[in-house]
């Protein structure tokens, strides 16, 4: 909480900041520009203190158009078809989380047509110290939710405070937006564990960026508790506390390797504690020139929910994902869930799933799944699924 | 809050040299010929890849986060990586629009600047004009004065060594440009057909006519009606050369070059492109003898 108790002292301080340092004359650079106050790292110890003080006055500009807020509009379409072989519960199309052909294998898709989601994303720097970020979502069409809204301090070194409602940073897939995954859907494991909007909460988190020769963050959040399959005791102290450790090494320039360990703990509503830990692996690997869109993506995670009180159970599973791009524009991939690691016949479940997609350009992607999930009671369910993608706005960032 | 400040007043010591990070190895080799012995130059995207799709790799932010200074080419070039990157890094003092980020695209001469109204109908590449300007050497001049500008700033205790390397680098730029002018003069007015718009500066300043690419938009690969189209106009011009960059396919160009007789030429983009390439003059020598021997 440290950090916390900086705020007030900052904000106060901010006021008397300094003016702006002139852009450098770039068109006669020949001649020294006039002396600029040096730099806070060349200034004696302690040097970074007047960083904090008093940052740079210019905004971190995002994107272009500093008065207009960044924004982008992502839309998802589904067609799907699904073939059932038992007594399953009707079978939906792109709805919520939760109904599904059973109650803890997660989404599937039945035959039709939907929206699976649209998303209007708007950022922005608040001012010289904070950045703001709302994703407003329309599930399925109905109704209208904050997926994310969220302030973050961003003005002093090696951390990230974040002030709202956020997707926790449990492993990869739950930091994942619905359309930047491999797949139409989540793995069984993270819909069974955080249900299909994941893990996302009212929180407050730190993220740090330890001094390492390798990319190490570590992130500790508090947050609201209000998961329903997780915790939700209902009472006004009952946090969620989270946890994450994120290392990214590179193997070579072309090839690296990432690895995290995450866990989150809270009251649930049946008088006792849920605890999750995970731990994920990715690899990733591209070729050199020409081959630079020839990449391999490796993706690994596994979950394991222990919870007591008066409907105590455990809950484990792992899901793993391999994706190739042929080129800039085609990739294929495949996913296997298996759910129910420590649990009972009844939470029993695997799927397996393979991935076509065609992206003619970063702003636009179609995709193809097939999937065959054996849930319990000897039953599978096939289903096939096509899911058009697009954004419009400001360019998508690329994620990693 | 003393660990909060002492871990601050670590990451600020042991800085004695300009630490920089730029976005291309060209901006690194410029850096590199400016900064001399007084910095410390990394670069994020290596010259054999598109510099505009480049990972936005965790392990970058590292770099970032520990940079005095950030060089970038601009004209959304990096718009897909660059500012996730520095989000990430979690560095105040090279944020975009902080003394500490340099856009080198607000010195230079740019072409094909659009008027009018852009839309990604048009392909989604080159909204502010064409950003490959590092590939005119005049520019390469005008980016070292920059960079010499922003380091005089930023450590006013070396600027006599920046003044004398940037006078070293202009020097040898000039001596260099009349070479490869005389080199180039006999092919002027020669018609070529590139693949992206990456040669454009290049073809510009040595007075060669790009009539066309072998990809119908900017960032949109060749379709059979495109390249009929270009086959035809590329055979009606007399086309003698498709310029391929190192990340294009060059079977891509096939088809064209057996419907003009034109050569398929792959050519480096960017230093580090070739291993041979490690300056800013290795790459314009390569070009330069590439099309003129
Ligand atoms: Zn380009």
């Amino acid at each position: 909480m440290f950090l916390l108790s900086l705020l007030p002292a900052f904000a106060g301080e901010a006021a008397p900041s300094a003016p702006p340092e002139a852009p450098p004359a770039a068109s006669t650079p020949a001649e020294p520009v006039p002396a600029a106050p040096p730099p806070p790292a060349d200034a004696p110890p302690p040097p970074d203190f007047s960083a904090i003080a008093a940052p740079e006055p210019a905004p971190q500009q995002i994107f272009p158009g500093m008065m207009n807020p960044s924004m982008s509009f992502n839309g998802l379409f589904l067609a799907g078809a699904q073939l059932n072989d038992g007594e399953l519960a009707a079978p939906h199309l792109g709805g919520e989380a939760g109904e599904s052909a059973f109650p803890m294998a997660g989404e599937s898709y039945g035959t039709g047509l939907n929206v699976q989601e649209m998303e209007l994303q708007i950022l922005s720097n608040v001012d010289p110290y904070f950045r703001a970020n709302v994703v407003l979502a329309i599930p399925g069409l109905e109704g209208i939710e904050i997926e994310e809204g969220y302030v973050q301090l961003v003005s002093i070194p090696a951390t990230t405070v974040t002030i709202g409602k956020v997707k926790g940073a449990f492993g990869r897939e739950n930091l994942t937006h619905t359309h930047a995954l491999l797949t139409v859907d989540k793995s069984l494991v993270g819909q069974a564990i955080f249900g299909g909007e994941g893990l996302n909460d009212v929180a407050v988190n730190a993220a740090v960026l330890l001094p390492t020769p390798w990319y190490s963050e570590v992130t500790a959040q508090v947050d609201r508790g209000s998961n329903e399959l997780l915790f939700n005791s209902g009472k006004p102290e009952g946090f969620g506390y989270l946890a994450h450790w994120k290392n990214q090494f590179d193997l070579s320039y072309d090839t690296s390797a990432e690895l995290g360990v995450s866990g989150t703990a809270g009251e649930n509503d049946a008088g006792g504690w849920s605890k999750v830990g995970g731990v994920d692996l990715t690899l990733k690997s591209h070729g050199r020139g020409r081959h630079q869109f020839n990449r391999v993506i490796w993706q690994s995670e596994f979950m394991f929910m222990s919870r007591d009180g008066a409907d105590a159970r455990d809950l484990g599973g792992v899901y793993s994902t391999l994706e190739y791009s042929l080129d800039s524009r085609v990739w294929v991939g495949a996913r296997y869930d298996y759910l129910g690691i420590a649990a009972g016949a009844e939470d029993q479940a695997q799927a397996a799933s393979a991935i076509f997609v065609f992206a003619p350009t970063e702003f636009s992607a179609f995709r193809v799944q097939a999937q065959r999930q054996w849930v319990p009671g000897g039953h599978t369910v096939d289903s096939v699924v096509g899911q058009l993608d697009f954004t419009i706005g400001v360019h998508p960032a690329h994620s990693y | 809050m003393t660990l909060l400040l002492s871990l601050i007043v670590a990451s600020g010591e042991a800085n004695a040299t300009v630490n920089i990070v730029t976005s291309t190895q060209d901006l690194a080799a410029l850096a590199t010929a400016v900064g001399g012995s007084d910095v410390k130059v990394d670069y994020i995207a290596r010259g054999d890849l598109d510099p505009h799709f480049v990972d936005a790799k965790p392990s970058y932010m590292v770099k970032l986060a520990q940079a005095d200074l950030v060089l970038a080419v601009g004209m959304e070039m990096e718009v897909g990586w660059m500012p996730s990157l520095l989000t990430g890094a979690r560095n105040p003092k090279v944020a975009q629009g902080s003394a500490g980020y340099l856009d080198l695209s607000s010195t230079v001469k740019k072409i094909e600047v659009p008027s009018g109204s852009i839309d990604r109908s048009r392909g989604d590449l080159h909204p502010e004009g064409n950003p490959h300007y590092w590939l005119d050497p005049e520019n390469g001049r005008l980016m070292a004065r920059a960079i010499a500008a922003k380091l005089t700033a930023l450590d006013s205790a070396h600027s006599a060594d920046y003044a004398k390397n940037l006078a070293t680098f202009e020097s040898t730029l000039t001596t260099k440009e009349a070479g490869w002018a005389a080199k180039m003069a006999p092919l002027k007015g020669s018609n070529v057909i590139g693949y992206h718009s990456t040669f454009n500066y290049f073809c510009h300043v040595y007075g060669m006519n790009v009539i066309g690419f072998v990809e119908p938009k900017p960032g949109i690969p060749p379709t059979p009606a495109h390249t009929l189209e270009i086959g035809q106009a590329g055979k009606a011009a007399g086309v003698k050369w498709i310029f391929v960059e190192p990340y294009k396919d060059p079977k891509d160009a096939g088809p064209i070059a057996s419907m003009t007789g034109a050569k398929v030429l792959a050519m480096p983009t960017s230093v580090g492109a070739e291993t041979t390439i490690k300056t800013y003059f290795d790459l314009f020598d390569a070009l330069v003898s590439r099309v003129a021997g």
